[in-house]
């Protein structure tokens, strides 16, 4: 059995949100603060014995911030459903009892559900209100307060709580004032029986979040050796014991009759004598050996030491790196969820909160890799790529930060079988950090991945990062295996395709004068033109309908396209680091200077290729400067996949350009745009008038063309 | 492991208990059987070996569920895994509240109609076919497999009673109620439509025991043999009762056939039987071995054996001076044999005003107290939860009904959490406490009730206005308490009303009994005195098997009385009956050839 979904409604940072599971190990992906710890809060409130007592004390602060301050009257829902339930199995019975979805002859899911809604007198009085009658409702959801909510148990549901018709339809219609007082069971699910306990039934182990591992050593509450200990205490047994208690007893007499022991205590007793007087002194004063010879407390005496790799000390805890106690940390809690995994549970659940945190990247693979428990379903979150990477794209949900509530995504969802396969393996490959991108922009070529992310920060003086944009460079293979990943189905994020339409750079027409070379030439510009054609066809047809992607198109090749964008001098400042010789130099320089197309794209194509396309990007990147201009089809590439920038971004890219102009003699003023900008900082005016501002203080620069994009 | 000591239990109740397949035991009266009911449940309580596995122990009422219940728990057995009650409370527990949901009738949520409620409902119903004389007692109805049957009906009342029924289900039906016939009905349905609810039960329980077998009806065979059936291997079954005592056919019940059990369940049973009776004189168990309609053996074991009994039959008392009759016999045997009231016991048939003899006699013989039906001035309706505060509020604390009022208590706080009240500052000792610091100076006791309850649910924190179901029972204890203390004083019962009074409720049995015939079942007294043993009132007239019936009644009735029996057919004429007919003695009684003690 295990936990194939999870709704959560209304609660904390998710207004409504579905996670999807599947048996063995399942990632949670998400940058911080985007609800990895709540989600995990949200499944312990159901199944861990340590927090079920949270699940009858919620606050408001318990509802998601998009209710405001109109939750009042609203539920929070947190439901769990179960795949692989087995009716033959006598051990799930009770579970199934309460919560197994029964078709006639078999069950196979299970649903458990719990409710935070206002308890049943105010339900009464909702369902009593007239349709539409908003006063009346007003009047009533105003004076609730957390004490007017009670928190609910139900099994057996049968609808997906992440639709809001159903919410309407079980806790009201709040704008047609609607309530039901006695929803449908058969849709929300029953009572839970009273005898079924399911943090019993089940084992549960959290491991939080690898933050303070020395401290928790310390604490016996939390020092996971001492819970080992514990459970093995309870087993000992008391023949292999008592030899050990016996010794404990002589070793407290022992001590208690050092000399020096007895002298101490002689001297307290002589010194209140002295002090206070005959009368007044205790009957009787001893110094008392408290070795305990109980097992479980003498068990729990004993410490861990533990030596380094490739070192002979062995030395305490708190005298490990860090790295290291966090590994052992972690290790124990492994082995106390294999010591708590019984025969008695039917299902095992194993929460790990960010393992990353301070473990070496290599052993995080590693332990990742070697964490597969039978029977036993391990859930971990993660803003690791190392870690992502060992997890199945199918068993990985994304959470995606938004403002007050956070969204979940599945990148592999509603993907044929076949297709997931090749997705996953072209992820093993590339090592990349796709699904932690808040936004993408796929390229095809080494010289775009090294001098896309350098014109940016050279231009605008912000990296692609700060931008909230991932460069995927994706080489040779297809953009279509990647890009299915950003849907409406799966990640809900924008990703801009990058691709050279490699129209012809000259008259294809073959004359009767050509050169044998030159046909050849025009024919492989032709077919170039021609596939590139083709391409951009099924590519246009392939993004149809799908608003998180778009494709941009260069006309020609980058490098042609880059010069076009008048980044000629950008093209001459290279010549000397491409050719040697001085007669090439010159040449090639003229062919660069010629307005036709023809001859200086094929010699700045022919100049990447002579000092090979990553190494010439690499050459041409040294030449980018502030001035560079970014070509057009970029700058919408990086339009669409960037976040939302805020003012004071676009006053940091304006500042930067300012301060680069300031360095030229010419530029020293820009008094009534910073006016404008200062204004604009204050929202006080629009971005328009900030673009009309910065077109009379500098009429041709690019900035006014990136912001007339956004 | 639950063990005993020698004398705990006698050699015959051993053997069924520690048998180690399915039993179907036979027992007579007076052998102990709840005795051995109680230990078996705690035997296998105490050999459960999985924390998730439970045994059901299915009682014909809720006070003799909750008498084993506590006497298992004074046998230091933990109960927590024994679910033990009627096969109603059952059904609804274990199957309608859990899968009421697949029920188109029941997913909106239900509410159980106890018996009086259902009785003043069907009452309304009647009142269009009153000249008829139709009236909710010719409604008992139960339903079978195919449809549903009549009770106590006669011919010419079943188109009248038949329209009656279709309105009162269509009224349930439109207010999403239940009635115990209901519960049956809508259980057997989801058993048979999913397989799967059975499947799961069957997973859960261990062991199934059913007391009183000989009073379970078609439905409730099918309910429990269906999960039985589903895990035949790992269910043990453990089935009580004798069929000689099966009084209850007129609703239904019937003891099954050691081989339709067997074929229901799937499984194989052991018959065993307990013989030797402890109770009474080797004298009367000759007697109503007579009206056996089931053939097994009946011993006198006990230390009445050899006591001469006096068992006699007097057929020739008139109507007028039964009373006087009764009152003679009474004497007859407390002063001159010695026997304490307590111990003596008057049954008629239920369609006698039981209440105004027990009236009569109590002024006839100011001396002693008598315990009648229908003397109590409230509802006994066990579901309600004013009724459960009552229970509370008129004992006494003291350390002999401690764990019970304990239970009481939780049980309170269990109904209050379940209809939505946040009852997370209090606990069931607390609740008690504050009970048992009551002092509430007034004597009427609705008034002293009522006074009560505010208190206690102020102390609680529970506005009652705020919750439905409790408005709804707050108003219905009220509304039939008052009902019936207005009967009861139109018959003449003025002091019924004091607080005095109500306490007696729930006071330890104290004085002569007065009960039905069907409401000695299962009881025993020294004397029993039996009157109304009249054709058509013993057996019923409209009754199809009489001559059975008739048996029955008359071996449960001979068969409570240890030392002596005394039957009265005494002479009246038939109601209504123009020109006026003399009633007769019941036929069975007259066939029966017996050498009776004059007296």
């Amino acid at each position: 059995m295990y936990i194939s979904k999870i709704s959560l409604v209304n609660y904390r940072n998710f207004k409504n949100a579905a996670f999807y599971f599947n048996k063995g190990i399942n990632t949670i992906i998400g940058e911080n603060g985007s609800g990895k710890t709540n989600l995990f809060r949200a499944i312990r409130l159901m199944l861990d014995d340590d927090l079920l007592k949270f699940a009858y004390k919620f606050t408001e602060a318990d509802f998601n911030r998009t209710l405001d301050k109109k939750w009042k009257g609203h539920w929070i829902i947190i439901s769990l459903e179960f795949s692989e339930i087995s009716a033959d199995e006598s051990i799930q019975a009770m579970f199934i009892h309460g919560l197994g979805n029964g078709e006639e002859e078999t069950v196979d899911k299970a649903t458990y559900n719990l409710f935070f809604r206002p308890k049943s007198d105010i339900r009464y009085r909702l369902s009593e209100l007239a349709e539409n009658d908003t006063e009346g409702l007003a009047a009533i959801v105003d004076q609730l307060t957390i004490a007017n909510y009670e928190s609910f148990f139900t099994g057996k549901s049968s609808v997906d709580f992440n639709d809001p018709e159903v919410y309407k339809e079980l806790v009201g219609d709040f704008d047609a004032v609607k309530f039901n007082l006695n929803p449908d069971t058969s849709l929300f699910g029953a009572r839970i029986p009273h005898q079924l306990s399911i943090s019993k039934d089940i084992s549960f182990t959290f491991i939080k979040a690898l933050r303070d591992v020395v401290s928790d050593f310390n604490n016996n509450r939390t020092n996971p050796l001492m819970s080992l200990l514990k459970i093995k205490s309870e087993l000992i047994n008391d023949a292999d014991y008592a030899p050990i208690a016996h010794q404990v007893k002589d070793l407290n007499a022992a001590i208690e009759q050092l000399p020096d022991v007895q002298d101490v205590r002689e001297n307290i007793k002589e010194t209140i004598k002295d002090t206070v007087g005959e009368t007044y002194s205790p009957s009787s004063l001893s110094i008392k050996s408290s070795v305990p010879d109980d097992a479980e407390k003498l068990l729990q005496s004993l410490k861990l030491f533990i030596g380094e790799p490739d070192e002979t000390y062995e030395g305490s805890i708190h005298e490990l790196s860090l790295g290291g106690a966090n590994l052992i940390f972690l290790t124990l809690k492994l082995l106390e969820f294999k010591y708590q995994r019984s025969a008695d549970n039917f299902a095992n659940f194993l929460l790990i909160e960010e393992p990353e945190a301070h473990i070496h990247t290599h052993i995080q693979k590693t332990l990742f890799d070697n964490l597969n428990y039978e029977d036993t379903q391990i859930i971990y979150s993660t803003h690791s790529t190392f870690i992502s990477e060992s997890s199945n794209i199918s068993n990985i949900n994304i959470l995606s930060k938004k403002v007050n509530y956070a969204e979940s995504f599945q990148p592999a969802n509603n993907l044929p079988e076949s297709k997931v396969h090749k997705l996953q393996r072209y992820l093993d490959a590339v090592r990349s950090n796709l699904l932690f991108a808040k936004g993408v922009m796929l390229i095809e070529g080494d010289a775009e991945a090294i001098l896309i992310p350098l014109m940016v920060k050279k231009v605008f003086g912000i990296s692609l990062d700060e931008l909230g944009i991932s460069l995927i460079n994706i080489g040779s293979t297809g953009f279509e295996n990647i890009a299915q990943i950003f849907h409406e189905d799966r990640v809900q994020r924008k990703c801009s395709i990058v691709t050279d339409l490699d129209q012809a750079i000259a008259d294809t027409t073959e004359i009767d004068t050509d050169t044998e070379a030159v046909k050849t030439y025009k024919k492989k510009l032709a077919a170039s033109e021609k596939s590139g054609k083709e391409r951009q066809e099924a590519l246009d047809l392939y993004i149809t309908g799908n608003i998180y992607l778009k494709a941009c198109y260069a006309d020609y090749t980058f490098e042609v396209d880059f010069m076009n964008q008048e980044n000629k001098i950008e093209i001459l400042n290279t010549i000397p680091e491409v050719y040697k010789e001085e007669d090439t130099i010159e040449l090639a320089a003229t062919d660069i200077g010629d307005e036709d197309i023809a001859i200086s794209g094929k010699r700045v194509l022919a100049m990447a290729k002579y000092a090979k396309k990553g190494w010439y990007a690499l050459i041409l990147g040294k030449h980018i400067t502030f001035k560079t201009n970014i070509p057009p089809y970029i700058l919408d590439a990086i339009v669409f996949s960037k976040t939302t920038l805020s003012r004071r971004t676009i006053l940091s890219l304006l500042d930067y350009r300012l301060s680069q102009y300031r360095k030229d003699a010419v530029h020293p003023e820009f008094l009534a745009l910073e006016l404008e900008m200062e204004k604009y900082g204050k929202g006080d005016i629009a971005l328009q008038a900030l673009i009309a501002s910065i077109h009379k203080a500098l009429p041709n620069d690019q900035i006014k063309d990136f912001l007339e994009r956004l | 492991m639950f063990v005993w000591d020698r004398d705990e239990l006698n050699g015959e109740q051993e053997a069924a208990i520690l048998a180690p397949g399915n039993v179907l035991l036979i027992a007579c009266p007076g052998s102990g059987k709840t005795r051995a009911l109680t230990y078996k449940i705690a035997l296998e309580l105490s050999k459960l070996k999985s924390k998730k596995k439970f045994i059901i122990a299915i009682t014909y009422t809720n006070n003799a569920a909750e008498e084993i219940k506590t006497r298992i728990e004074h046998l230091g057995e933990d109960t927590s895994q024994l679910w033990i009650g009627t096969i109603h409370s059952f059904c609804t527990e274990w199957i309608l509240r859990p899968y009421g949901l697949y029920d188109d009738a029941l997913k909106y949520g239900f509410k159980v109609l106890n018996s009086h409620e259902s009785e003043a409902l069907l009452d309304t119903f009647c009142a269009p076919y009153k000249v008829f004389k139709v009236s909710y007692y010719d409604c008992s109805y139960i339903f079978t497999k195919t449809g549903y049957a009549l009770g106590n009906c006669a011919a010419v009342k079943r188109p009248y009673v038949e329209d009656v029924l279709k309105n009162y289900w269509a009224y349930l039906k439109a207010n999403r109620f239940i009635d115990f016939e209901l519960i049956l009905k809508h259980t057997y349905e989801l058993i048979q439509t999913r397989p799967v609810i059975a499947k799961t039960l069957s997973k859960l329980f261990s062991y199934i025991l059913l007391d009183e077998f000989q009073d379970t009806k078609e439905l409730q065979y099918e309910v429990l043999a269906s999960i039985i059936a589903s895990n035949p291997k790992e269910i043990g079954s453990f089935i009580v009762g004798d069929p000689n005592q099966s009084i209850f056919t007129g609703l239904g019940g019937y003891a099954i056939a050691l081989e339709d059990l067997q074929n229901m369940t799937k499984s194989k049973f052991e018959p065993f039987e307990l013989s030797n009776n402890f109770r009474s004189s080797e004298r009367l168990i000759k007697y109503f071995q007579h009206y056996k309609t089931f053939p097994n053996t009946i011993l006198a074991a006990g230390k009445n054996k050899d006591y001469t009994s006096i068992i006699s039959l007097n057929q020739e008392v008139m109507k007028s001076v039964l009373e006087d009759e009764i009152v003679r016999l009474l004497a007859f045997n407390i002063t001159e044999k010695g026997i304490s009231p307590n111990e003596i016991c008057i049954v008629g048939p239920q369609w006698v005003h039981l209440s105004a003899l027990t009236r009569n006699l109590m002024v006839k013989m100011p001396d002693y107290n008598f315990n009648g039906p229908g003397m109590a001035p409230f509802a006994r309706d066990i579901d309600n939860f004013f009724y459960k505060i009552c229970r509370i509020v008129l004992t006494e604390p003291s350390p002999a009904m401690y764990i019970t009022r304990m239970r009481w208590s939780r049980e309170i706080l269990k109904d209050l959490h379940e209809i939505g009240s946040d009852i997370s500052g209090t606990s069931a000792k607390a609740f008690l406490r504050h009970s048992n610091l009551l002092r509430i100076d007034e004597t009427d006791g609705l008034a002293y009730l009522k006074i009560a309850f505010s208190e206690l649910l102020a102390s609680l924190g529970v506005d009652k206005s705020m919750y439905k179901a409790l408005t709804e029972d707050y108003n219905s204890f009220f509304a039939s308490s008052e009902q019936r203390i207005k009967k009861l004083a139109e018959q003449g019962d003025l002091g019924v009303s004091t607080i005095v009074n109500f306490r007696k409720v729930f006071k330890q049995r104290d004085g002569i009994t007065i009960s039905t015939m069907h409401g000695v079942k299962g009881l025993e007294f020294d004397v029993v005195i039996a009157f109304g043993l009249l054709e058509d009132w013993v057996p019923h007239f409209s009754d199809v098997d009489g001559e059975n019936s008739a048996k029955k009644l008359l071996y449960v009735i001979a068969s409570r009385a240890r030392l002596n029996l005394h039957m009265i057919s005494e002479r009246r004429e038939k109601r209504f009956s123009r020109p006026p007919r003399n009633m007769f003695s019941t036929n069975q009684l007259s066939g029966y050839v017996f050498g009776y003690d004059n007296c």
